[in-house]
């Protein structure tokens, strides 16, 4: 008897790479005891259309394939035929002004492709430090200090012409320069000064929305497997160019690494969640983070609740702010009172006059609270005016 | 008042992994202590380690062959990983929800003034391998790093929305252990700490 490793089912399996030009079948049967497997090979051409693609992973070869286009009919790809779009998202990264320093300008840097992802990875971690432990003590002491989020993305960038290839070679020398400094000339262009790291703007798709982030590493890689567009003696073709001396390769991998700077309040409650419960998400954006999901609804945590975003050196934010809390404790008093004033109409006995005793001690804190949040509410407002931007 | 959240991996879709999980307890549940929220997944389990570090050092004498060990601590370092598979787009932006209340349990509650009002401890339970001495539930730790790799062998579930699903993800996690006192015990750690169950 064979052990169960050993027992393969009568069928087809279709192998992975199905996904290539040719399809190799194989046949499994139960003859006498003994498996049998007949192979079968067929050329299968590529009548995918775009909705097929909404579930699975594209291959290589089928973007090569695709990418391929006759001489007469060269096709605009934007780094992914058409089709292939559907399946993974736009990769924009483009560079924005220092927030500290808006007068220095925006930069040059607009990379925004269609890339062929070949892994995601990302990293959150928690920044704890440990307090030196006395001697027998069970557990030092831990303190937070904030939580950071790091991203390698790579990807490929397929060529399927000449003119791909310089399109793809540009962007990635656009992109290289990502990691370089910023640096401002001074005394009649002869002296520079560095200014500092370019801040950018990152959206890929649900993965990565539309994040202010650093990049911190970036590193370009020719594929010389995928080979190169050799040089012809004759005008630039498709597959062939005039220049000699020049490397355009078919594939060029690419690996970048982000830090990210989110520009909002990440944790829950919050300056921007002027309300009671404090399980909410704190950007009160109505936007699932870190990661999209489409129009799959928000999960009630995550629903912003219509509170304007105020800063603590706001005057204005300020005056809002404290409004809406003074109003949700008048809210919550008056909510608690009408109970007492429900209980007190009743007969009493002991766990009625326990019950009432309970919340007179809850309106008595809320009032304090109440209360208390006037001088806090003067320390908010009373800010130089030179801090106000 | 507050409503914590407590959400399920795997529950939005005709997951086999997901049915198979809940019927036999394989679950792995995260707790985030400043709000109360809760996420669970199946204990797709691709790794487990369970690290105990005695800190302690040695002090020889004249004459004596073996060191005096003198113990100061001992530390408690968790690591693990598991997948969270995806087999449909709902299930997938569910899932892809519940992933992400998990990466926000790192995060702090906040002040009105956006200063740290509770850190982010996170009480880790998986079954019997992480579990309280004390109560019934998992263990106190701090989250260090969680990361969250995407598997392209398996492929992807995409929306021309701009949503890339993976279908298989993978989620690493490692954590640091707060050692647990029992008030009412006549030990100073509890009897039962630590403990695999079995």
């Amino acid at each position: 008897m064979p052990n169960d490793d050993e027992i393969v089912s009568e069928g087809t399996e279709q192998p992975s790479w199905a996904g290539l030009e040719t399809v190799h079948v194989e046949t499994f049967s139960d003859v006498d005891g003994q498996i049998v497997v007949e192979g079968q090979s067929a050329q299968v051409s590529f009548e995918r259309g775009v909705d097929d693609f909404e579930f699975g992973q594209a291959s290589m070869s089928e973007i090569a394939a695709i990418n391929s286009p006759t001489p007469t009919e060269p096709t605009p790809t934007d780094g992914l035929p058409p089709n292939l779009q559907t399946i993974y998202p736009r990769l924009s990264i483009v560079e924005e002004a220092d927030p500290q320093h808006p007068e220095q300008g925006t930069g040059d840097i607009d990379f925004d492709f269609f890339v062929y992802l070949t892994a995601f990875q990302e990293s959150f971690n928690a920044r704890w430090t440990q307090a030196k432990r006395s001697y027998g003590r069970l557990n030092p002491m831990y303190y937070y200090g904030g939580t950071s989020r790091t991203a390698e993305i790579s990807f490929t960038l397929p060529a399927g012409t000449v003119r791909e290839s310089r399109n793809n070679l540009n962007n990635c020398s656009q992109l290289s320069r990502a990691v370089y400094g910023r640096y401002k000339k001074w005394n009649e262009g002869k002296d520079f000064t560095l200014l500092g790291h370019r801040y950018f703007r990152i959206d890929f798709g649900s993965l990565i929305r539309n994040e202010r982030a650093f990049i911190s590493s970036f590193s370009f890689t020719t594929n010389q497997d995928a080979g190169v567009f050799d040089h012809s003696a004759e005008d630039d073709t498709d597959v062939t160019h005039e220049a000699t001396g020049v490397v355009l390769p078919r594939q060029v991998d690419v690996k970048i690494s982000i830090i990210f700077k989110h520009d909002y309040p990440l944790g829950f409650s919050g300056p921007y969640r002027a309300t009671f419960d404090r399980t909410k998400w704190a950007p009160n954006n109505s936007k699932d983070f870190p990661h999209g999901t489409g129009n799959h609804p928000l999960q009630p945590y995550m629903i912003g609740d219509g509170n304007i975003p105020v800063s603590r050196t706001s005057r204005t934010g300020a005056d809002e702010r404290h409004a809406s809390i003074i109003a949700e404790y008048n809210r919550r008093i008056q909510h608690l009172q009408e109970q007492l004033a429900e209980l007190r109409s009743i007969d009493s006995n002991d766990a009625i006059t326990e019950n009432i005793a309970q919340l007179e001690a809850q309106i008595a804190a809320l009032v304090s609270g109440r209360d208390a949040s006037v001088p806090q509410y003067a320390a908010d407002v009373n800010v130089p005016e030179a801090n106000e931007e | 008042m507050p409503t914590p959240t407590t959400l399920k991996a795997g529950r939005a879709g005709d997951s086999n992994v997901a049915h198979w999980a809940n019927e036999q307890g394989y679950i792995i549940r995260f707790t985030h202590q400043p709000t109360g929220h809760v996420v669970e997944f199946p204990a797709t389990l691709q790794s487990f380690s369970d690290i105990h570090t005695p800190k302690f050092s040695e002090q020889y004498g004249a004459d004596t062959m073996d060191p005096t060990i003198i113990l100061s601590s001992t530390d408690r370092k968790i690591s693990f990983s598991f997948f969270v598979l995806s087999s449909s787009i709902e299930e997938a932006r569910h899932n892809t929800q519940c992933v992400n209340l998990l990466i926000q349990m790192l995060y702090p509650l906040l002040e009105f003034d956006g200063t740290i009002l509770g850190n982010p401890y996170i009480t880790i339970e998986i079954m019997n391998l992480m579990q309280s001495a004390v109560e019934s539930s998992g263990i106190l730790c701090i989250i260090e790093n969680i990361d969250y790799a995407m598997d392209f062998e398996s492929g992807v579930i995409s929306h021309d929305n701009g949503e890339l699903h993976p279908i298989s993800l993978e989620i690493s996690i490692s954590a640091t252990a707060v050692l647990e006192r029992d008030a009412n015990s006549a030990t100073f750690l509890p009897d039962t700490y630590p403990s695999y169950g079995g």
